[in-house]
């Protein structure tokens, strides 16, 4: 109802119906009032033709009337008349007779005082009382019409003088209105004519009329009279309507005639009715096309919007390739070729924004989105016969060169990455998902072929890439995970090869398939991970110490303190299964926090106890990038009115080398704070002489992994033995951890080493037990120098 | 030939022994005649009819009214009972001249160069003349019995002289006069050697003056 096109043609059709209906309401009623006027006019007319034709048959009576009256022997006889009654008879005999060459219906003679004398049919007159008045008025110039009455007859009449030569008497001579007279003047007129007698409406009679004697019946009927402008001037009879005019003449005696013309109105609408029936087809002609050509015009209007309406609902579908065919030089046309273009632009912003969506903005390379879309694909191809390895491959030290040679530079190493990536053997599709991690599909691969694709792998990440003209060695991990024997899902298969790719740095390996042992780890491990903020704050962790020995002394001076979470359902956690998440996560800072506010505060209540024994505290890679750590740890170090040298950090030499420059700016950072710093799992790091000169450290921890098979181990032996020389001679001490002999202990007392640490001096243990090894322990503990400690130090 | 003269004579001789006869003993009588206004009345007719046994002498006089350009002349004609009019046409076409009236009926067929024969008026009363062909013409005669006649003048007056002293009735008439009859006669004593004065006037309106001219309507 609402469309365009139906408003219009329901416009244009109301305005046309309308106007028309308006002219056609005007036509009629101002054709039926000038039918009507034009009756009226005929009528009165008619009316003038009947008067004037009285008029001249007044003249021809008078004439006659002068002829006769002054013919001398009709005088003679006359005279005769009236000196002797009997003579009367003469006189009627040539009145007759005159009367007859007149032609004239009546005659009559009065004497010169206006008494009848004689008169063509005397019988007629006896009852008239005429005046000569009357008479003497019929000598004037413009004499009226006399007319009588008499046994519901009318006459007109005409009185001429008998002059003899002075008035003697008065002729009479007159013709009959009478049917004749009044179908006479109908032919003339063509007007019904009726001539009416007696003045009161019950005492009508009809003297003469042209009228057929049923019409004359209801005619004296006052209720075939209908108004006409206020007066009952339309007379119906037989369904037939006469408009009617009436004209009065009064009689020379008293009273009234009536002439009463009266026209058909149906006939004299005739006329009319052709000119409406012309008008009427007119308007039905104009309304039809009236309603046509707003149909055909709004059609025109509306057909290409409607198209271009379609048009737009496929192009807001996504079709872009549609031909827009409207040809129109006119606004429609305009909008239609504006459609093309926007088309076109759309077709092309959308091909743009689907780049976009697909592919990796800074790289160019398929991003997650195409890698999703890609698996969906090759599932929904042919699900039960298809299988495919996906494997995730993490670039390694990533961060080391964005920062050494700008993020474009490792955009363009990912990018290279990426590219060499997609030209392996088997690759399906490569995407880029995250900073430093790709996802490959290998289509139609399984299981057996994970060798071959990672020797494919392997090979290609010993290539080296150059970036900047410079030649960058690229590590790589990378982890498998295979379709459909692991999972048929892809937001799973998406989460085993990051598992995989997590185990792969956990082991720290090159390549690992994915397991499902593994995936249950990592899951309870996430699920930890959610509880560890918690858990600091809910007293589930707890800091276990491992006690350092001097060995030349013979005296513990330092404690180690390793963090341990008792959670209250899965008991005893693995530092290694959420330390690593917590790293990833970001609540290392957190637990970093607490470790090292506890181990101050337990110094703190063991200098209370009279030990100083100094507590050494992991920090992490994170935590080497945390600007307000050294800010916290001093303060804390105030808190409890502990001095910086009863602190010692241990860095991994791996959290060292995993950003050298950084780990050296904070190293030197804590160093001037004056906390002790010590290289943990030295050995295992590729830290090279050089970096290791210029850390500004104090002590090196050496690895177990070198420890443990002293003194059996000839290789160990060499490499423990020149880092305790290495150390000694750059001015460090020398820690060796994992002892688990007294020979390993003895031996490595031999070779200087400064320190001990192991399960051969004490496990790691909580405080209470700790307190307990260390009071009866057979070495010696540093005592403070307070004298009311002194107790507690030789005890 | 010869009776004419002698009656012509005979006439003469009666005239004179009249005049001598009554001189002794004559009067007049001055009528004058106002309308109802008071206007005077011209040109009405007065005569004066003795009421005792008075021989007139006999008088063979022939009135005429003649036919002039269409119109009686003189309109009115007052003459003794008794005498003769003739009707001589003076025209050069032909009139019908005719009376319908009680006091004379006469009839003169249509006549042009040859003056039909006299008529006598034997009745008193008035005769109205008309032509049957010319219908505005009219005239009047007004036959009296006697022959003391007169006609008022201008100024409404006129004077009937040497009547014989006696009773008389006076009577004037016109066509005009509308008054009864009884207003238009007097009864009056003459006295010798007297001039006796009648004054009349008139009670009722003037009827309207008859349109002697020809007119287009009548004119056929």
């Amino acid at each position: 109802m609402h469309s365009l096109r139906n408003k219009i043609v329901i416009y244009f059709t109301t305005l046309v119906i309308s106007v028309i209906a308006i002219t056609l309401l005007s036509v009629f009623n101002k054709s039926k009032e000038l039918a009507y006027k034009n009756i009226q006019e005929e009528l009165q007319v008619g009316a003038r033709v009947l008067k004037e034709k009285l008029l001249s048959r007044q003249v021809l009576l008078q004439s006659a009337g002068n002829a006769i009256s002054k013919d001398f022997y009709f005088q003679q006889l006359l005279i005769s008349a009236l000196e002797e009654e009997e003579e009367n008879q003469s006189l009627a005999t040539a009145l007759l007779n005159q009367q007859k060459r007149a032609d004239a219906d009546i005659s009559m003679v009065f004497d010169e005082e206006g008494q009848l004398i004689v008169g063509g049919q005397t019988e007629l007159f006896e009852n008239w009382e005429l005046s000569k008045d009357v008479f003497v008025n019929q000598l004037s110039d413009k004499p009226d019409l006399v007319l009588v009455m008499y046994d519901n007859k009318a006459f007109q009449l005409v009185i001429s003088p008998i002059k003899a030569p002075l008035t003697i008497g008065w002729l009479g001579l007159g013709y009959a209105i009478d049917e004749t007279f009044v179908n006479y003047i109908k032919q003339i007129t063509n007007l019904e004519i009726s001539l009416l007698l007696g003045q009161s409406t019950t005492n009508k009679t009809i003297s003469a009329t042209t009228l057929t004697d049923n019409e004359a019946l209801a005619f004296l009927d006052e209720s075939s009279w209908k108004s006409y402008r206020g007066s009952p001037d339309i007379f119906v009879v037989s369904r037939k309507e006469y408009l009617s005019y009436s004209q009065v003449y009064e009689l020379v005696s008293s009273g009234s005639v009536q002439f009463v013309f009266q026209r058909d109105i149906q006939k004299a609408l005739v006329d009319f009715e052709t000119l409406t029936a012309l008008v009427t087809f007119i308007a039905v002609v104009s309304i039809f096309l009236a309603v046509a050509g707003a149909f055909s015009i709004s059609s025109s209007i509306t057909r290409p919007i409607t198209e271009l309406v379609q048009i737009a609902k496929r192009i807001g579908a996504g079709e872009y390739s549609l031909s827009i065919n409207i040809k129109d030089k006119g606004e429609t046309g305009e909008l239609a070729k504006e459609f093309r273009t926007m088309q076109s632009q759309v077709a092309e912003r959308e091909e743009k924004i689907n780049y976009l969506a697909f592919h990796d903005a800074f790289t160019g390379l398929p991003n997650r989105n195409h890698f999703e879309q890609y698996i969906i694909d090759l599932i929904a191809e042919d699900s039960k016969s298809t299988s495919f390895v996906l494997v995730a491959v993490c670039i390694d030290r990533l961060r080391e060169i964005n920062d050494t040679l700008g993020h474009d530079a490792g955009d363009e190493l990912v990018k290279q990455v990426g590219e060499k990536l997609q030209t392996l053997e088997g690759c399906g599709s490569c995407s880029i998902i995250g900073n430093d991690q790709f996802f490959i599909i290998f289509p139609d691969h399984t299981e057996s072929d994970i060798d071959l694709i990672s020797q494919r792998i392997l090979v290609l990440s010993n290539e080296s890439v150059k970036v900047k003209n410079v030649a960058l060695d690229v590590h790589i991990r990378a982890g498998a995970t295979i379709y459909p024997s692991h999972s048929e899902k892809t937001q799973t298969l998406m989460q085993y090869a990051d598992i995989a790719v997590g185990v792969s740095e956990i082991k720290n390996t090159f390549f690992s398939i994915y397991a499902p042992s593994s995936n249950q780890n990592s899951i309870e491990r996430l699920a930890l991970m959610s509880e560890l903020r918690s858990a600091i704050g809910r007293d589930e962790l707890t800091l276990y110490y491992q006690p350092k020995l001097d060995l030349k002394t013979s005296v513990v001076t330092h404690v180690e303190c390793l963090v341990r979470w008792i959670h209250p359902e899965q008991g005893f956690v693995n530092p290694d299964q959420f330390i690593p998440y917590a790293e990833q996560t970001g609540s290392i800072r957190a637990l970093t926090r607490w470790v090292v506010e506890t181990a101050i505060s337990q110094h703190a209540k063991w200098l209370k106890l009279g030990w100083d024994i100094k507590v050494a505290v992991n920090i992490s890679t994170v935590d080497l990038l945390d600007p307000k750590l050294p800010i916290f740890i001093t303060e804390t170090l105030e808190r409890y009115s502990v001095p910086a040298s009863a602190l010692v950090l241990e860095i991994t030499e791996s959290a060292v080398m995993s950003d050298p420059e950084k780990a050296m700016e904070t190293i030197d950072h804590f160093s001037c704070s004056g906390f002790k710093l010590s290289i943990d799992d030295y050995g295992t790091g590729y830290s090279s002489m050089t970096q290791l000169k210029r850390l500004n450290v104090d002590e090196l921890k050496i690895d177990r992994s070198f420890v443990m098979d002293l003194p059996n181990n000839k290789e160990d032996e060499i490499i423990v033995r020149s880092t305790i020389d290495l150390g000694h001679n750059m001015g460090l001490s020398v820690v060796a951890e994992g002892i688990e002999s007294q020979e390993a202990m003895d031996v490595l007392r031999e070779w200087g080493c400064d320190l001990a640490q192991g399960y051969h001096i004490s496990r790691p243990a909580p405080e209470e037990q700790i307190n307990e090894w260390l009071s009866n322990c057979p070495y010696e503990i540093v005592t403070t120098t307070k004298p009311s400690q002194n107790n507690a130090s030789s005890s | 030939m010869c009776s004419i003269r002698i009656r012509v004579i005979l006439t003469f001789i009666v005239w004179v022994s009249a005049g001598w006869g009554l001189s002794a003993q004559a009067a007049d009588i001055t009528i004058s005649l106002v309308d109802k206004s008071g206007k005077p009345f011209e040109g009405a007719v007065v005569s004066a009819i003795p009421q005792f046994e008075f021989k007139r002498p006999a008088d063979n006089k022939i009135y005429n009214m003649s036919q002039v350009d269409k119109v009686f002349s003189p309109h009115i004609l007052a003459i003794p009972q008794g005498s003769m009019v003739s009707f001589p046409n003076m025209d050069n076409i032909t009139h019908h001249v005719y009376s319908f009236s009680k006091t004379k009926r006469f009839d003169l067929k249509l006549f042009k160069l040859n003056t039909p024969e006299p008529v006598k008026f034997e009745k008193t009363g008035e005769v109205v003349v008309g032509c049957n062909i010319h219908d505005w013409m009219l005239g009047y005669i007004k036959v009296v019995p006697t022959h003391f006649i007169a006609r008022t003048d201008k100024k409404g007056k006129t004077t009937l002289s040497n009547l014989p002293a006696g009773d008389y009735v006076v009577e004037i008439w016109h066509p005009r006069f509308k008054d009864k009859n009884k207003n238009l006669m007097k009864p009056l004593a003459l006295s010798a050697n007297k001039e006796t004065t009648v004054e009349f006037s008139l009670k009722k309106p003037l009827r309207a003056s008859p349109d002697l001219t020809e007119t287009d309507e009548d004119d056929y």
